[in-house]
């Protein structure tokens, strides 16, 4: 019999102490995994928002970091709506009516404008122009990351990755003209179980809300890991004809979409129209860095009246700083206080079972035993102890993570599965078990390699 | 050496456990030493089975941890199987004891969470050879346990429950059985078994036996007995 067999053997001869000090082991790192696993998954969320195709969000006055968990997280409520005439002035001369380019207009690449205020089953809708996924980009680039020993204990990448354009799984993007057309996150065409082609209407302000005039699915993006798997995008043009949408105007009436069977309908006026939004990519100007043009189209239109520009990149960069990273250093603390704190149980454990086995161990000495071998019986008991309580945990906190997911994806606008992970610091966390419990059985191993046999033999 | 005469030296019994001037004391909480143990000589050869008895306090537990490398003399040489233990380190002796010794205890001292067979492959588990589950299986068959293999101690009679500390005695093919007052927990009817299991078992697979015992009724069942006070002269100054 090897001497696992053995340790294994005292394990079951004390299966209520051992049992019951694996599973407050396990019970310790089910709780480790599944705030590891879950913090983990808020801040990647978080980090994935960073990888933008815009640098700017414009948007009423108010909080800048509300306008970007609203904007780019679709959480949080939006604060209030700026005027079509605003937004026009991030546009070219080709693009407006009067033929003169808006004011802002020199320092603007791209301006994508975005409506909230709807829902379909749970998931924001945004009514928004062709350009979001024409001409915006998703997943380049990080914010100011973690300490480097931090972000790879976390599992976490440092490396700014490229930006890709936005691809379809299925069906296509809207256009501009297809007023009732519509493209959903992956996540919402998966959960929901809808495909391109399949109608679909947003309700009015609340789930519970009035219900609007169907949209048809165009298409469905591929997976991007960033929020945007979880938003509703329509034609803001179909958005705007929409009972409620439509600003109201002194002497003007909203227009309502014809029926099919006579055409397109007539878009909402100007004057009707309002933004929750602006997502802007400023131009680098020759000469100049596209910080420097950032910087200054900020200024320029946080000294307005109209609205404020907020950079999405410094807003989540003091949102991980404020908040995502004293919570993951607390969650660390958290998770050393609650495996030492197993260690210590299993230290207990094995020093309140050691009268018992001082006389086990005098025996099997006398049966030829050398010191030695009790000693590596006693580690080895804990290191059992310690994998077993260890791997049942981490499967538990996996499934602790499954069971609340749906809490977290309605709470904090993240998807957390059973098989969403923490990679490094799970991987970490059993092999600084074993090393912990090796040491917290180090006492009781030392009592029985000096235990005197003849005392415990009588 | 003439042939006859050596043929002679090779056909006597070699000693497998030799004292020579042992002597043990252990210090009193006073700072008093009482010495336990004062031995000029003692043997016993191979195959030889002998009773040893004394008063309560005699030495015979104690004289039971020298021999088997538990305890060791403050002087003295203590040879088993030709192995000087006391110039022996602990792990030489420990092996030795595994090897050469089989151990049968007063509360008989089973591994309460092992089976009957796992208690005997233990004891062969720190031997030299390798466990061998057949030969367990056929130790405790021989004991009449060939169908209490699988049952803890705790599912044994006393009677069963000795029976298998005399199997996981002889797991390592020993040299010398040493039983400590292998009868002092079971009554009076069942301690003729006992020895008979001791000394039939012991002779079937050739090994010496020493049972130390406080009974002279038990003693009287050996062909050879001794009185520890005729040999250990602290346990004649004590008495």
């Amino acid at each position: 019999m090897s001497l696992f067999g053995i340790a294994w053997r005292t394990i079951r001869q004390r299966l209520l102490t051992s049992g019951l000090t694996a599973l407050s082991l396990a019970l310790g790192v089910a709780l480790v995994v599944s705030t590891l696993v879950i913090g983990n998954v808020v801040t990647q969320a978080f980090k994935s928002g960073s990888g933008l195709g815009y640098n700017m969000i414009v948007g009423a006055k108010g909080s800048p970091l509300q306008l970007v968990l609203n904007s780019v997280y679709l959480v949080s409520k939006p604060i209030e709506n700026v005027s079509w005439a605003f937004y026009e002035e991030f546009l070219p001369a080709a693009s407006r009516p009067d033929g003169v380019a808006g004011t802002f207009a020199g320092s603007v690449q791209t301006a994508v404008p975005i409506c909230m205020g709807d829902y379909f089953r749970g998931y924001r809708v945004v009514g928004t122009s062709a350009a979001y996924f024409d001409r915006l980009t998703y997943g380049g680039g990080t914010p100011a990351g973690l300490p480097r020993w931090l972000a790879r204990l976390l599992g976490r990448s440092s490396a700014a990755a490229p930006p890709r354009a936005f691809a379809f799984a299925a069906g296509q993007n809207f256009r501009d003209d297809e007023f009732f057309g519509g493209v959903l996150g992956c996540e919402v065409a998966a959960k929901l179980g809808l495909k391109a082609g399949d109608p679909f209407a947003p309700t009015h302000g609340a789930d519970d809300g009035l219900v609007h005039d169907p949209f048809t699915v165009t298409g469905v993006l591929a997976r991007t890991d960033t929020p945007v798997d979880r938003g509703v995008y329509v034609n803001m043009e179909g958005f705007y004809l929409q009972e409620g949408h439509a600003k109201p105007v002194e002497g003007a009436t909203a227009a309502k979409p014809a029926e099919p069977a006579s055409g397109t309908p007539a878009p909402l006026p100007r004057e009707q129209r309002e933004v929750t939004a602006i997502l802007v990519e400023t131009v680098s100007l020759p000469g100049l860095p596209a910080e420097l043009t950032a910087m200054a189209l900020k200024t320029q239109i946080n000294e307005g009246r109209d609205g404020q520009a907020a950079e999405p990149i410094r807003e989540i960069s003091v949102l991980l700083g404020l908040f995502v990273r004293p919570l993951e250093l607390l969650l660390l603390l958290v998770t050393t206080l609650v495996v030492i704190v197993s260690a210590i149980g299993i230290l207990v454990s094995m020093v309140g079972s050691s009268l018992e086995r001082s006389r086990d161990v005098a025996v099997m000495r006398a049966l030829g035993a050398s010191r030695g071998q009790v000693l590596a019986t006693v580690l080895i008991e804990a290191v059992i102890l310690a994998l077993g309580g260890g791997l049942a945990g981490w499967a538990l906190g996996h499934v602790l993570v499954a069971a609340i997911g749906p809490l977290i994806t309605t709470n904090a606008g993240v998807s957390a599965t059973l098989l969403s992970a923490a990679p490094t610091a799970e991987l970490l966390l059993v092999p600084f078990l074993i090393g912990l419990a090796i040491l917290a059985a180090l006492m009781p191993a030392l009592a029985a390699y000096r235990t005197d046999v003849a005392k415990w033999l009588g | 050496m003439p042939r006859a005469a050596a043929g002679k030296l090779l056909r006597m019994p070699s000693t497998v456990v030799e004292l020579e001037n042992v002597r043990k004391a252990f210090a009193m909480p006073g700072g008093e030493t009482v010495a336990v143990l004062d031995i000029e000589r003692f043997s016993l050869d191979e195959k030889e089975q002998v009773a040893l008895t004394g008063q309560s306090g005699s030495g015979k537990s104690t004289l039971l941890h020298v021999i088997s490398g538990i305890m060791r003399p403050d002087t003295g040489r203590v040879r088993i199987a030709g192995h000087d233990i006391t110039r022996l380190g602990e792990a030489a002796t420990d092996r030795i004891r595994a090897d050469t010794l089989g151990l049968v205890f007063q509360q008989f001292n089973l591994l309460p969470g092992f089976t009957a067979l796992e208690n005997v492959l233990v004891a062969m588990s720190f031997g030299s050879g390798k466990p061998d589950r057949w030969r367990a299986a056929d130790l405790l068959a021989s004991v009449g346990l060939s169908h209490r293999l699988d049952h803890k101690p705790g599912e044994l009679s006393i009677g069963q429950q000795q029976r298998v500390a005399v199997a996981r005695a002889l797991a390592n093919r020993p040299r010398v059985v040493l039983a400590d007052e292998p009868t002092a927990s079971i009554d009076t009817a069942h301690q003729d078994q006992v020895i008979d299991l001791l000394t039939s078992t012991c002779a079937e697979h050739d090994v010496a036996l020493l049972v130390v015992t406080h009974s002279p009724e038990v003693a009287a069942r050996f062909p050879k007995r001794l009185r520890l006070e005729d040999f250990n002269r602290a346990a004649i100054h004590h008495g």
